[in-house]
């Protein structure tokens, strides 16, 4: 069983997901307070749920002269390097009093920090190792799904989770589906191994979340027609979610490399 | 035997009627966009002149959410028309999708014991084993073995199917409650993991502050 992850951009917090980089920004705005705090919190938990490689806090536009969030990031740097898939956390552009804070030491877990939010994104190609990944770009189309589960099936025996074979095509075909009845736009898939995890991502060019994200939630009682995808996907994959990205958005689920693991 | 096939979407569909009992085997992959000729089929095979419909299913080896909605689309118009469609031998995987999706009903009471949510508990479909994506070995349909069957058999199938239809739809509702707990536990334990670093994080700055205090 599985939750979704599902993350709104909101005024002051804008979270751009790049998953075939498998890279995750997230831009913090705004005076610091209790509530960007929490929804800060909330937000950085599913981006660590997605499991990127790397994910890079832009705090450009973060206004905190005392440094009072110093607390939260030294939470969320140990929360991603505990996740079930470990997540390499980068600051871009702390302001000064966080900076100082953070560099004391104090015997916590080295943060990176990076002068600017580019140098933060310049650490990727050295992560670039060991990444298993397959990608089709497809047109929003009808063949579509079929394409996708195809690619999906051959991903599967190449990273050796032939197990998960079936799993792993029903919810690419799901979500592929989706977003060409939805969205009719371009889709990119990508298959990768992270970690323990089997990683699923479809992102197309439409900002707008699917409807599959909504159904069950809204309409419980409604069943068996409504949602039915929704059931599925939350039955078949570990964990899932949507994350806005550059154009449009991706939806991701994960299921678990080794039989009879549940990760 | 009359042969459809439309080779875009790969799904190939033939019928074959004896008596009360029409027969119509798949070979394929059933999804959105394959399954509109086979919903027009399927109407056009339930026109009344039979009582059952056989789906065999054994050579698919793909089912999607949207073929699942479209099969159980046709039960039930069926069964308004008085004809009984039931689905053959689909593989394990469409099986466990089929229970997922609360149209365990479909598989008809051969397949279907009462309690199918102990059998199949919400949780990841059977694996498949390496090199074995789907089965080779095509099943014999099942033709005319209850054609002499009496009305009241009929009725009492009937009454058994609105049974089993009740006590799908209450094994759906317990799931769905299951998923949605789950689903709070899930983010419950995240939150409270944040929460334990968090404090961890807080006690050592306080242990620091004291250190320093002391120092000076």
């Amino acid at each position: 069983m599985s939750s979704p992850f599902v993350v709104v951009d909101s005024p002051r917090i804008v979270c751009v997901c790049e998953p075939g980089q498998a890279v995750t920004q997230v831009v913090v705005c705004g005076r610091w307070d209790g509530g960007l705090r929490q929804e800060v919190s909330r937000v950085l938990r599913a981006c660590v749920a997605q499991a990127p490689r790397l994910l890079v806090v832009d705090l450009t536009r973060l206004q905190d002269p005392p440094g009072e969030s110093v607390s939260t990031w030294l939470t969320m740097v140990r929360y991603a390097m505990q996740a079930d898939q470990q997540v390499m956390v980068a600051l871009g552009a702390a302001p000064p009093a966080v900076r100082r804070r953070l560099s004391t030491g104090d015997g916590d877990p080295a943060v990176i920090m990076a002068d600017t939010v580019d140098a933060a994104l310049a650490l990727v190609p050295s992560l670039n190792f060991g990444i298993r990944q397959h990608h089709l770009a497809l047109p929003g189309q009808p063949a579509a799904s079929r394409l996708a589960r195809a690619m999906v099936g051959d991903a599967c025996l190449a990273f050796d989770v032939a197990h998960q074979v079936y799993p792993a095509r029903l919810i690419v075909s799901e979500l592929v589906t989706n977003a060409v009845r939805h969205t009719g736009t371009d889709l990119d898939v990508w298959v990768s191994v992270r970690g323990a995890a089997l990683h699923l991502a479809v992102q197309d060019r439409s900002p707008d979340l699917p409807q599959l994200l909504d159904a069950g939630h809204r309409h419980p009682a409604e069943l068996p027609e409504s949602g039915m995808g929704l059931r599925m996907v939350t039955a078949a994959a570990t964990r899932w979610g949507a994350l806005p990205c550059r154009h449009g958005k991706v939806v991701w689920a994960t299921l678990a490399t080794r039989a009879g693991t549940a990760s | 035997m009359t042969s459809f096939s439309d080779d875009r979407a790969r799904l190939h569909m033939a019928v074959h009627t004896d008596g009360d009992r029409t027969t119509l085997t798949l070979t394929g992959e059933l999804d959105l966009f394959s399954g509109p000729p086979l919903t027009q089929l399927l109407d056009t095979a339930m026109d009344g002149s039979v009582k059952y419909l056989d789906v065999q299913m054994a050579q698919v080896g793909f089912v999607d959410v949207d073929g699942v909605r479209l099969l159980a689309r046709a039960y039930h118009l069926g069964a308004g028309r008085g004809v009984k469609l039931t689905l053959h031998d689909p593989q394990p995987d469409i099986v466990w999708l089929l229970h997922i999706t609360g149209t365990a009903l479909l598989l008809g009471d051969s397949t279907a014991p009462a309690d199918t949510a102990t059998l199949y508990p919400v949780s990841p479909p059977p694996p498949v084993r390496a090199g074995e994506p789907a089965k080779s070995t095509p099943s014999v349909p099942r033709a005319g073995t209850i054609s002499d069957r009496d009305r009241h058999a009929d009725e009492r199938d009937l009454r058994a199917d609105q049974r089993e239809a009740r006590a799908d739809d209450r094994d759906r509702l317990a799931q769905e409650r299951d998923r949605l707990v789950d689903e709070r536990q899930r983010r419950v334990s995240d939150h409270q993991r944040w929460e334990d670093i968090r404090e961890d994080v807080a006690d050592a700055r306080e242990r620091n502050l004291e250190r320093r205090e002391n120092e000076r």
